[in-house]
């Protein structure tokens, strides 16, 4: 369960990206390098680019300039892998309205190769959504919804986790639970790059911030 | 890694959505069965007039009923976010998306399919007729969904597909309309039928090979335009 198989030696890289919408400049010449056991944090006002940054970073728009690269291979030549490699969570949760809670989650689990179902119930837990496993999507509320997509953060052995907006809808509780578990992928040698509007502050990680806008 | 595994659990997946929403996966196969249903009663009623009108009525209404279907065809996963976690999926996405048509052909072309011989019966069509009309839609359906899915992901991301997507479509669907009512026509006269329904199973041959790779990449496009 614990991710303690992660490498250590990953790098993520990204190189003088340049991304305009309708002639307007969205991200203007970025370029970063995160190792294992680091953390990125994407700072900005609403509006700066950070979404924009973390769906081109994940692989689902392309810079119009620039280079993505994973250990030194484009992002683009290796997308298999990479996305083996990936745990992307956006705004949209992608929590199917008809299905339940335990179908959305296996399918989850089907979707990034993960062979046996097992675990799922140790997720449900985590997530504190015990009792609800048999409740449709369209039943649960939106921070319900989240805590379903955020159990692929227990359940899937990825090196790289990018996360847009984390917390959003979360109580308390579960945004602690959530930060002991980025402290332990960082500490295991995973790379987390995430935005929040939350100010977030995890003591012994090695932390970089990018300001955007 | 096993690539059954993400094939049958999006295989499964959809087919679960579609019959919980069961007024919504009913629709094309009333729409087929009214529209059918109507001609004898705004035509005629005599069996020769049906006769000779019957196969192409079928074809048409078959036509028009998976064209309807397509207008809910991976719209919710595209604004759920679904589609995303799909084209992030460490598998192929022509895989996933294979899964995807098998899934909506089961849903909206095999109920046509089945029904097909039913709405022959109504007009007044002969035995062997039923049976060529029955290969023919067996053969083109699955063809317009793939098809029709083609143009679905490439048109998702606008806000007004609607009419764009019948535009799209409409051409492509022509050859299987011309071949496959034609197959049925033969076949009513005593005239060979075969040739035309070679050529509708060389045109699904090429549709399953190519649509799942062209409709991945298509909905890459339209994801990264959001």
């Amino acid at each position: 369960m614990s991710s303690t198989t992660l490498s250590d030696n990953n790098e993520l890289r990204a190189d003088n990206l340049i991304y305009e919408i309708n002639d307007k400049l969205i991200i203007n010449g970025i370029s970063f390098s995160v190792k294992s056991g680091e953390m990125l944090f994407i700072e900005g006002s609403n509006g700066s680019g950070k979404t924009t940054l973390l769906r081109i970073l994940s692989g689902l728009m392309q810079a119009d300039e620039g280079q993505i690269t994973w250990n030194d291979k484009s992002i683009e030549d290796e997308r298999i892998d990479y996305n083996q490699q990936l745990t992307y969570l956006g705004h949209s949760t992608g929590v199917k309205a008809e299905l339940s809670t335990l179908e959305n989650i296996n399918f989850f689990s089907a979707l990034s190769g993960l062979p046996q179902k097992e675990n799922s119930q140790t997720a449900i837990e985590w997530v504190g959504l015990k009792g609800n496993e048999d409740s449709p999507g369209r039943h649960l509320s939106y921070g319900q919804q989240r805590r379903i997509a955020l159990t692929r953060l227990l359940m899937e052995p990825s090196q790289l986790w990018i996360l847009d907006e984390p917390f959003a809808g979360l109580d308390k509780k579960m945004i602690s639970a959530l930060e002991t578990r980025f402290k332990d992928h960082v500490h295991n040698g995973g790379i987390l790059v995430l935005t929040s509007h939350q100010h977030i502050e995890l003591d012994q990680v090695n932390t970089s911030r990018l300001q955007l806008g | 890694m096993n690539y059954s595994n993400p094939f049958v659990a999006m295989l499964f997946r959809d087919l679960r959505i579609a019959f919980r929403q069961r007024a919504e996966i009913m629709l094309p196969v009333i729409f087929f069965v009214v529209v059918v249903s109507l001609f004898p009663l705004a035509i005629s009623p005599d069996p020769a007039v049906l006769k000779s009108i019957g196969p192409g009525v079928i074809w048409i209404a078959a036509l028009l009923s998976i064209l309807l279907s397509l207008q809910s065809l991976f719209r919710s996963d595209f604004n759920d976010g679904s589609m995303e976690q799909i084209l992030l999926s460490p598998f192929p996405g022509s895989l996933l998306m294979l899964a995807r048509i098998v899934a909506q052909w089961c849903v909206t072309g095999l109920p046509l399919i089945i029904i097909s011989p039913l709405l022959g019966l109504l007009l007044h069509l002969e035995t062997h007729v039923i049976f060529v009309l029955f290969i023919s839609l067996l053969l083109g359906i699955p063809y317009l969904n793939m098809v029709g899915a083609i143009a679905v992901a490439l048109t998702i991301g606008l806000r007004q597909a609607g009419a764009l997507l019948s535009l799209l479509v409409l051409p492509l669907y022509v050859p299987v309309l011309i071949f496959g009512s034609n197959a049925v026509i033969s076949a009513a006269n005593d005239l060979p039928y075969t040739g035309q329904l070679l050529w509708l199973a060389a045109l699904l041959v090429l549709a399953s090979t190519l649509s799942p790779f062209v409709i991945s990449s298509a909905l890459r496009v339209s994801c990264s335009y959001r």
